[in-house]
């Protein structure tokens, strides 16, 4: 073999730790958010699109807000509003519970850091 | 030259074709139960087999829901109204097997987990679907725990029970998603699913493994929504945490969480958190609210006598007190390595 193709192949075998440890560090990166209404299958929507979702649950609207990779619950008719109250979610994992109104916010990713979020 | 940009080649796609290696057939359910939403992820190739199970799973959770409410009338308001009246009489075979263990548990916990106050807990606001806006008066408080039930109160032999506490009035909250996790596990395993985690409103139990590797959960940072440790759950394994920042009430400028202590009357407030990791998911979910009401210089001694190893509390200066044993398994995330943690003696 030539100088050149002993460089390539010391470059190649460079770059495979460096790749494998790039696709790792964006393993659990939240990629959609999964939106769940009583017993109806979820509706997907991506994490990238900045938007405010309005989801009918048994009592009313609950509204979600996806904004720089993260969510939130921005309003909704339970009374205790404890999903509100939980804040900001971007955590692989991770679930927005707004009950009586029967609405669940699942973070998902392609390649999720945690199989579930402990609290 | 030609077989080492091959080779060049090759190495550059491994890392991709590693990374698609780790796809699993996985099958992902959510339904609602127990005031949260209920997620059971199974790993295998079955999918029918899969399915069948969750839907089998949810309609037993959905059930235990009914059956074990504390408030809403049901079986478990039944048996608390005919406690109250102090005769015998034959429990109902749901509610049953769950009022024997609530009792062995609270006597384990030396009464710190207490399943008989549940009007102490409605005095506080802490039953119902309103969110409480003030705390009880010092006189109603008292006047509860003058006559404050135990599960010495409740008297059991066999299928039938007795109460001596005209007070008493059952609240399972604390221990009746542990069963029911625990009564789902062990029904997915006969229906022959091997690797299973189902997560109850943020208490996890496993069985089995991810398929590449453990059951990997995070612990949320009990001051924000980041994580603050992970955990890998062994074959069989529960991990449950009870803390003051998911239900409460602000009054006053003071926060009133759920959690309350049937020795004040009054929510626990020494402690933020409590992690409990056991392979009984009943225990490990009576233990948290035990140890969370036990607080930072009592805990240990319940632990023991209930059985519990596995122990993650941080109190209120954000410090975490953590068992030996427990330490070894817990990953902290990089930027809490800087909390002080004190390590507590061995807890077996």
């Amino acid at each position: 073999m030539k100088p050149g193709d002993w460089l390539i192949l010391f470059l190649s075998l460079l770059l495979v730790p460096l790749s494998w440890s790039m696709i790792q560090r964006n393993s659990g990166a939240v990629t959609a958010i999964e939106i769940t209404v009583g017993d109806q299958p979820p509706v997907v929507y991506s994490i990238k699109d900045q938007q405010q979702i309005a989801v009918a649950g048994e009592l009313g609207d609950s509204v979600i807000e996806i904004r720089d990779g993260r969510v939130r619950m921005i309003s909704s008719p339970g009374k205790r509003q404890l999903c509100v109250l939980s804040g900001w979610h971007q955590q692989s994992g991770d679930n927005i519970v707004c009950l009586p109104n029967k609405v669940g916010v699942s973070l998902i990713s392609n390649q999720e850091r945690f199989d579930g979020i402990n609290f | 030259m030609r077989s080492c940009r091959w080779l060049a080649t090759a190495l550059l796609v491994l890392p991709i074709l590693l990374a698609a290696c780790t796809k699993q057939n996985f099958y992902r359910y959510q339904s609602f139960a127990f005031g949260t939403l209920i997620e059971i992820k199974i790993h295998g190739d079955d999918k029918a087999l899969a399915d069948q199970a969750a839907a089998s799973l949810f309609t037993d959770f959905d059930r235990m829901h009914n059956d074990w409410h504390a408030w809403q009338p049901g079986k478990l308001t039944q048996t608390s109204a005919l406690l109250a009246t102090g005769k015998w009489f034959t429990a109902d075979k749901a509610v049953l097997p769950l009022i024997k263990l609530s009792k062995q548990y609270s006597l384990l916990s030396n009464g710190l987990f207490n399943p008989t106050i549940g009007k102490l807990i409605q005095s506080w606001g802490f039953q119902g679907s309103e969110q409480p806006q003030t705390p009880p008066g010092q006189e109603t408080i008292a006047h509860l725990l003058d006559k404050l039930p135990t599960v010495n109160d409740i008297d059991i032999d066999g299928n039938r029970l007795r109460g001596h506490n005209s007070q008493l009035q059952l609240d399972l909250g604390a221990i009746a998603k542990g069963y029911a996790v625990s009564i789902g596990l062990q029904k997915m395993r006969d229906l022959g699913i091997k690797h299973a985690l189902i997560n109850a409103g943020g208490d996890l139990c496993g069985i089995g493994d991810q398929g590449q590797r453990p059951w990997r959960i995070g612990i949320r940072n009990p001051s924000g929504n980041g994580i603050i440790a992970s955990i890998e759950l062994g074959k069989d394994e529960c991990v449950f945490t009870s803390g003051d920042y998911e239900r409460y009430f602000t009054y006053d400028g003071k926060r009133y969480n759920h959690i309350i202590d049937p020795r004040s009357g009054y929510p626990a407030d020494k402690v933020t958190s409590v992690t409990v990791l056991h392979k009984n998911g009943t225990i490990a979910d009576a233990a948290s609210t035990a140890l969370f009401v036990a607080g930072p210089n009592g805990w240990q001694e319940i632990a023991k006598k209930m059985g519990i190893s596995d122990v993650m509390m941080i109190d209120k200066r954000g410090h975490i007190i953590i068992s030996p044993s427990m330490q070894k398994r817990i990953k902290l995330e990089p930027g809490d390595k800087d909390r002080e943690i004190i390590i507590s003696k061995p807890l077996t």
